[in-house]
């Protein structure tokens, strides 16, 4: 991995800056999938912290709930939804913020998370985060929305920078709107530099520049994962589904060195065994101990 | 509400758009083939992703993933898709039972004593029902005939059983359902013409073990 990251000829400008927005989240996390559930041993390799999809444990299974509340009983929790829905010309959706308050209230989850996009409209699911316009107006909205759901909530919320394979039509770039709702909302940056990394190459900009101009003292946290080229559509798919590139592990390490931050490795799809992901976030380990 | 936003979500639902389009089907895609695996291997595969795109179309509601599975199989039965499958209703009903059975969150401890003092009805870590095809027993499909099933969470080795019940049985534990167990003995000994204490002795057995299974709960 040494090797590898000495590839990377970039230098990252400026003092490593430390933020600590979340309370008792430290180091490195992994996400906690069902299907690890049976896998996993309390005795043997667990992350420093764990990252939950709340909407998959809504109705707890039975099943697995055991298992669950004893993993999230030994490790710190954030949770990270999909179906907030923040970015579409709607209010939210109440019902679903309370049965996500009761989630959060129940497990004592104090950090949770969404994207900058939006899965639904008018009572129809995608359960696919969809491009935003990225225009003033929506950014007031947006905006807005964030107060709704913190005040509710009666947490902070995060949110993730996306993907998009089409953009809508905008009168900002991406970076700005980012940075001017976070600013806005007062709401916090869940950095997805893997995300960075897929849209740069998707819509030609440079990962780096992008990054170098993101306010970061608004990032709470890092995600990292994978994407694969989809030859017959001709882009980088943000799949969550594969491994890490070198790439993307090289532009971890480049925003490493400008934030002192946790990171976590994110596997939504084709998801492997415990074991093979205990390896992805070793290599993890060393990128961020290499910093 | 923008009209663009608008025109893109309905773009994306209605395969128009190249990028998200794909992305969302196979988001469906991978649900459902994976929620209705026997269904999934007996179906033509060119057929269900058509059907799959019609769906997406049609729109799910249900916020929460898992359940969307549920839908599908409503609206291939509203909209009779599939008909050349004669057993598909049965099949799909069959295989979403197991999932959501596995999905359930569920209250437990040792069930106490079962006693015909007390009043049980069906618990909600079962599922009964009357069926066409015995689409419960692999290459056994296309048998039509009456069957009645019932599904439960075992317990104790954490997975769905199912049972093939008699139709006495299936009478019983409807109509316990419905109005408890004490007038379902009698409703059950007018029908039959057999005593309540024949009807109490007949099903005892049974009863005992459904209650030790957790598939009575005390009401």
């Amino acid at each position: 991995m040494q090797k590898l990251l000495t590839r990377n000829t970039r230098q990252a400008s400026g003092a490593n800056l430390k933020v600590q927005v979340l309370n008792n989240i430290k180091g490195l996390g992994l996400g906690l999938r069902k299907e690890f559930l049976q896998e996993i041993d309390e005795d043997g390799f667990l992350p420093d912290w764990w990252e939950i999809a709340p909407e998959n444990w809504f109705d707890m299974p039975f099943h697995h709930r055991e298992k669950f509340e004893q993993m999230i009983s030994l490790r710190p929790t954030v949770a990270h939804g999909v179906a907030l829905s923040i970015g579409s010309d709607e209010p939210v959706d109440k019902k679903f913020l309370k049965k996500m308050k009761n989630f959060l209230d129940y497990y004592n989850i104090e950090h949770y998370s969404d994207h900058i996009s939006f899965t639904s409209l008018e009572g129809i699911q995608t359960y696919e985060l969809l491009p935003i316009n990225m225009t003033k107006k929506s950014l007031n909205f947006i905006s807005d929305k964030i107060k709704t759901v913190e005040d509710f909530l009666q947490r902070p919320l995060m949110l993730e920078n996306a993907t998009y394979y089409y953009l809508p039509k905008s009168d900002m770039r991406e970076v700005d709107f980012i940075n001017e709702l976070m600013e806005k909302s007062g709401a916090k940056l869940l950095l997805d530099v893997n995300n960075i990394y897929v849209n740069g190459k998707n819509h030609v900009f440079d990962p780096y520049d992008f990054l170098n101009e993101l306010n970061l003292d608004k990032a709470a946290y890092i995600h990292v994962a994978g994407h694969y080229l989809n030859k017959e559509l001709g882009m980088l798919i943000d799949s969550h589904g594969v491994r890490v590139t070198k790439e993307v592990w090289e532009f971890l390490d480049y925003t490493l060195k400008k934030i002192d931050i946790p990171v976590m490795i994110e596997r939504d799809n084709n998801i492997p065994s415990y074991r093979a992901m205990t390896t992805e976030y070793k290599t993890m380990q060393k990128v961020v101990q290499s910093v | 509400m923008s009209k663009e936003q608008k025109e893109f979500f309905y773009s994306v639902l209605k395969n128009e758009q190249k990028v998200y389009s794909s992305l969302v089907k196979k988001v469906f895609f991978d649900a459902l083939s994976s929620a209705y695996p026997l269904f999934y291997k007996e179906v033509d595969k060119k057929k269900f992703e058509k059907i799959v795109c019609k769906f997406m179309q049609h729109g799910a509601k249900n916020i929460k993933m898992w359940k969307m599975p549920n839908e599908f199989r409503l609206f291939i039965k509203k909209k009779k898709l599939f008909r050349e499958i004669a057993y598909v209703d049965d099949l799909l009903w069959f295989e979403w039972s197991e999932v959501k059975l596995m999905m359930k969150n569920y209250k437990t401890g040792l069930p106490q004593k079962f006693s015909y003092k007390n009043e049980y009805k069906l618990s909600k870590s079962c599922v009964m029902k009357k069926l066409k095809y015995r689409v419960f027993e692999k290459g056994s499909f296309e048998e039509k005939g009456t069957y009645y099933l019932l599904g439960f969470y075992d317990f104790m080795e954490y997975r769905i059983v199912y049972k093939e019940i008699s139709f006495p049985l299936y009478i019983f534990l409807k109509k316990m359902d419905k109005t408890g167990l004490k007038k379902t003995r009698k409703s059950i000994s007018e029908m039959s013409d057999q005593s309540k204490k024949d009807v109490k002795k007949f099903f005892r057995d049974t009863l005992n073990e459904l209650n030790s299974l957790h598939v009575l709960s005390p009401n």
